[in-house]
């Protein structure tokens, strides 16, 4: 099966070299493209140089953008399963296979990386873990489906997913979101545990007064996924 | 209505009118985006001469004062426009990202292609050496590819 990791990155030179390098060695089999999303820094040089495979979005487009422009090369290319990976060094590599085997045994369209189920490593802090609760509540009354880590951006998906998502994908904190449409949409979605670092660099594109933004935003956008799907499903129907 | 008033009121409709005429001389403004403003234009002169529509249509809705009416009008108006824009917005914000990654995926593909056509000129270079370097440098001058 082609596998390909997508990587988001903006402005994430300093910590790319690690975080390829992790993948190289926890995952060879798997190709790899770094999205560079407008970044101010050098992070497309750094690609270059490197010789990785990599996609220069010429302006920022916030992470839904870029994560749908990997999932459009992946289509684009065939590519079987798409693995999302975040380029600031969050997730550990190790776990690829966690999330990948799976969807390459056929039990699964999407697995998710989840950080709550065991309880291991960095758990976030206390008002973010209350965000997701909510989000896991929200997501539990609209598709009837639990799921503990809906904003972990860790996760694979399978090739109609890829096609999916290439078409149409969440903007602006797009993971839970993704989530109802993925879990609306009638596709198989499971959680494995990982275990998460606390960023390497970088800072959270969360704070402030963009909490309420963030809540308020991706609330709506879990119901109106619910409730587009409810339509649709009836329109079937008749 | 005060004459005097009507003949202001008719003045500022005709600025209106010159301010849109120049936007569309200068091609600022796209014709078919005109038309929301040159119909409001037109309503605003059909009230100017003929004030007594506005009179009926006010004891109509139940406003006592026609000149509320013409507020209330003009900021629901004003909303449906806002509300118009805010929809070209969204979908123009679309249409640019979907080009913007089709332009990420084309460069990409672009610095592949030219990466293996160097690396194969290299390993002709290597079987003919001079006769295929001179081709291979004269095709490069001929079509200089700046990104």
């Amino acid at each position: 099966m082609k596998k390909l990791v997508i990587i988001p990155a903006y402005n994430e030179a300093g910590n790319l070299p690690q975080v390829v390098s992790d993948l190289n060695a926890a995952a060879p089999e798997c190709d790899f493209v770094v999205v560079d999303d407008g970044s101010k820094d050098r992070t497309a040089q750094l690609c270059h140089e490197y010789g990785w495979r990599y996609l220069k979005l010429p302006l920022n487009l916030g992470i839904g953008g870029a994560v749908q422009a990997g999932y459009l090369y992946a289509a684009e290319n065939a590519y079987d399963i798409a693995i999302q990976f975040d380029g600031d060094g969050q997730h550990d590599a190790s776990y690829i296979h966690r999330i990948t085997d799976p969807i390459e045994r056929g039990e699964a369209d999407c697995v998710i990386g989840s950080r709550f189920l065991t309880g291991e490593g960095f758990q976030s802090s206390l008002a973010r873990r209350m965000g997701i609760g909510f989000f896991s509540h929200l997501i539990k009354l609209c598709s009837g489906h639990r799921v503990t880590d809906a904003t972990s951006g860790f996760r694979a998906v399978s090739s109609p997913l890829i096609h999916i998502f290439a078409d149409d994908y969440a903007q602006d904190y797009p993971e839970p979101e993704a989530v109802m449409s993925i879990l609306a949409g009638g596709y198989r979605l499971i959680e494995v545990p990982v275990v998460m670092r606390e960023r390497q660099g970088g800072q959270s594109s969360i704070r402030h007064l963009k909490t309420f933004y963030y809540m308020a935003k991706v609330s709506l956008a879990i119901m109106l996924r619910a409730a587009i799907a409810a339509s649709s499903r009836k329109e079937a129907h008749r | 209505m005060i004459t005097s008033l009507r003949l202001f009121l008719l003045a500022c409709a005709c600025l209106y009118f010159g301010v849109i005429g120049y936007a569309l001389h200068r091609r600022q403004l796209e014709l078919r985006d005109s038309l929301v403003w040159l119909t409001s234009g037109f309503a605003m002169l059909l009230f100017i001469v003929f004030p007594q529509i506005l009179f009926k249509a006010a004891s109509l809705v139940g406003i006592i004062d026609p000149t509320n009416l013409v507020f209330f009008g003009s900021s629901l108006l004003t909303l449906m426009i806002l509300f118009y824009l805010s929809i070209v917005v969204s979908s123009l914000y679309r249409r640019l990202r979907r080009t913007i990654q089709t332009q990420a995926l084309l460069e990409q593909r672009l610095r592949e292609l030219e990466d293996t056509r160097s690396t194969r000129l290299i390993k002709r270079e290597n079987i003919i050496p001079r006769l295929d370097a001179e081709c291979s440098e004269q095709v490069v001058s001929e079509n200089p590819i700046t990104l």
